[in-house]
């Protein structure tokens, strides 16, 4: 009997356990009073270190944002391109806000919000080259990572362009820079940047790819914290503060962005 | 003691049968590799059977890309009109994707995801008919439905229109194809096929009575399902996925649709 009355008992703990690691994200975030999100220090004008090495950028100053409308501390962590959902699923932050673009096959992992920055892919080069659609790239190489979006779906729309595969984003860039490809397809979020590493090459927007608005992601189930940030993105569309981001870090006016 | 007893065993029942009630339909399919997608195969163009007896239609498309980017095995289920709801809320399906339009009341019972077909009540006449407003109506008759929404909102728009109601949708349309009505009120996604079958009679827009799009639907309380679907729609309004589905079914571009 006691055995048995043991083994309920257990059975019990374990139970209510098991409900105790259903806690409400974002009730935790207020309680505790601290929010823990995950930006990018590599990936300007997004996320990196100035020359005090202090963390600014689109997403530094939204992470700002939305610990100042949760009224709790900011607990800012470094995250890569390939560390931004492991650090979410193994709790290591509430939020990520990391120039994060959506897929139905990361979606089976996190839960996204909606859209906050609008960024694209396209093919950019020099002003003089001839060039505003995917059919007249003719002989033109352009360079691209490989097996990223805009390679794949670039491929689609031209299946004859010359691309040049690179091993990633950085390569594909300098390959553009040193003149081995007329243009290069990457995302508008990076070329700022690289314009401004550059000054003597143009980064021209040739023709767009598609449309790839970054997102913030959270853990599968948080769906208050979900809300509450869809609810602060709504917020600040309307009272034009993600414009005055877009303006401020990426030169540009946000243009009407569907939400989720 | 066997008092004790019997309260711990109580309470443990309690517990895990409110755990298995929390069972989470998203997790479910990953775990099981297979979703159940409930689709019309009397509606075309959005569902119906080829010469080989072959689903195919707009909702048939989406609901093979949804268990493609799920990553699992498609288990179509067939469904009318009457039994949309009930198969989702018996737990015959886990999805329903059957032309379906959002009303509060409905959304009582089902969930809904963001709009992936825009569908409009519009009225249809032959090219020269000189009509582009309810004002312009004057004289001509109009054919619609008793008690569905285009007849009532007709009503209100034209309150001195000649209205012709009939039993049901393909009575409306007898009396607009045989010429008991020089105009016929009717939703967009039948036109399609209207026009195969009657290939002398021009079924242009004269003018639109509401927009009405369509929404994938599924069981109460399945936040993380309807969440993914959200996100699924998302991602395939921005690379035109679902823009493609409007034209090869519907033979018009996709408009701007807001989200939920």
């Amino acid at each position: 009997m006691k055995r048995i009355l043991a083994g309920l008992l257990a059975l019990s703990i374990a139970a209510f356990t098991g409900a105790g690691a259903k806690a409400d994200a974002f009730e935790d975030i207020l309680k505790k009073g601290v929010v823990r999100i995950a930006v990018p220090l590599d990936v300007p004008p997004m996320g990196s270190q100035n020359e005090k090495r202090e963390a600014e950028g689109f997403d530094v100053e939204l992470a700002g944002m939305v610990a100042k409308a949760l009224g709790v501390k900011l607990e800012l962590q470094q995250v890569t391109g390939a560390n931004r959902i492991p650090f979410l699923i193994t709790n290591k932050v509430d939020i990520v806000i990391s120039a994060l673009g959506l897929t139905p096959e990361r979606a089976k992992q996190i839960m996204f919000t909606s859209p906050y920055a609008d960024s694209q892919l396209a093919v950019f080069g020099p002003k003089a080259l001839a060039v505003t659609s995917a059919d007249q790239l003719g002989s033109y190489k352009v360079a691209a990572a490989k097996g990223t979006t805009q390679e794949t779906a670039l491929s689609v729309m031209n299946p004859k362009a010359q691309i040049m595969r690179t091993e990633d984003d950085a390569t594909a860039a300098a390959a553009y820079l040193s003149g081995q490809a007329e243009l290069l397809a990457t995302n508008n979020l990076v070329t700022p940047d690289l314009a401004k590493r550059n000054p003597g090459k143009e980064f021209e927007l040739k023709f767009t790819i598609r449309r790839s608005p970054a997102h913030m992601g959270v853990r599968m189930g948080e769906h208050n914290l979900v809300r509450w940030l869809d609810e602060f993105i709504f917020f600040n569309m309307m009272n034009g503060e993600i414009d005055r981001l877009h303006q401020k870090w990426l030169n540009m006016k946000l243009q009407p962005l569907p939400s989720l | 003691m066997k008092r004790l007893l019997a309260g711990l065993l109580a309470l443990s029942i309690a517990t895990f049968t409110g755990a298995a009630a929390k069972a989470d339909a998203f997790e479910d399919i990953l775990k099981k590799g297979v979703v159940r997608i409930a689709v019309p195969l009397d509606v075309p163009p959005f569902g119906s059977q080829n010469e080989k007896r072959e689903p195919e239609g707009f909702d048939v498309d989406m609901a093979g890309m949804i268990a493609k980017a799920l990553g699992v095995k498609l288990e179509l289920q067939q469904i009318t009109a009457g039994n949309r709801i009930p198969f989702l809320i018996t737990n015959k399906a886990d999805i329903v994707i059957a032309v379906m339009g959002m009303t509060p009341e409905r959304a009582r019972q089902v969930m809904f995801t963001s709009p992936y077909a825009d569908t409009q009540l519009a009225v249809y006449g032959p090219k020269a008919l000189p009509v582009s407003s309810a004002e312009q109506l004057g004289s001509y008759k109009v054919s619609a439905t008793k008690g569905s929404t285009m007849e009532i909102d007709l009503s209100t728009m034209a309150p001195k229109a000649q209205i012709m109601r009939t039993e049901d949708d393909a009575t409306a349309a007898t009396a607009y194809v045989t010429g008991q009505t020089e105009l016929f009120a009717t939703n967009s996604l039948l036109i399609p096929d209207l026009k195969k079958r009657n290939p002398g009679k021009e079924f242009e827009v004269k003018f639109s009575i509401r927009r009405s799009p369509a929404h994938i639907a599924v069981r109460m309380g399945e936040h993380n399902l309807v969440r993914w679907l959200d996100e699924f729609i998302f991602f395939n309004m921005m690379n035109g996925e679902i823009d493609k589905l409007h034209q090869k079914w519907l033979g018009v571009h996709l408009q701007p649709l807001p989200s939920l």
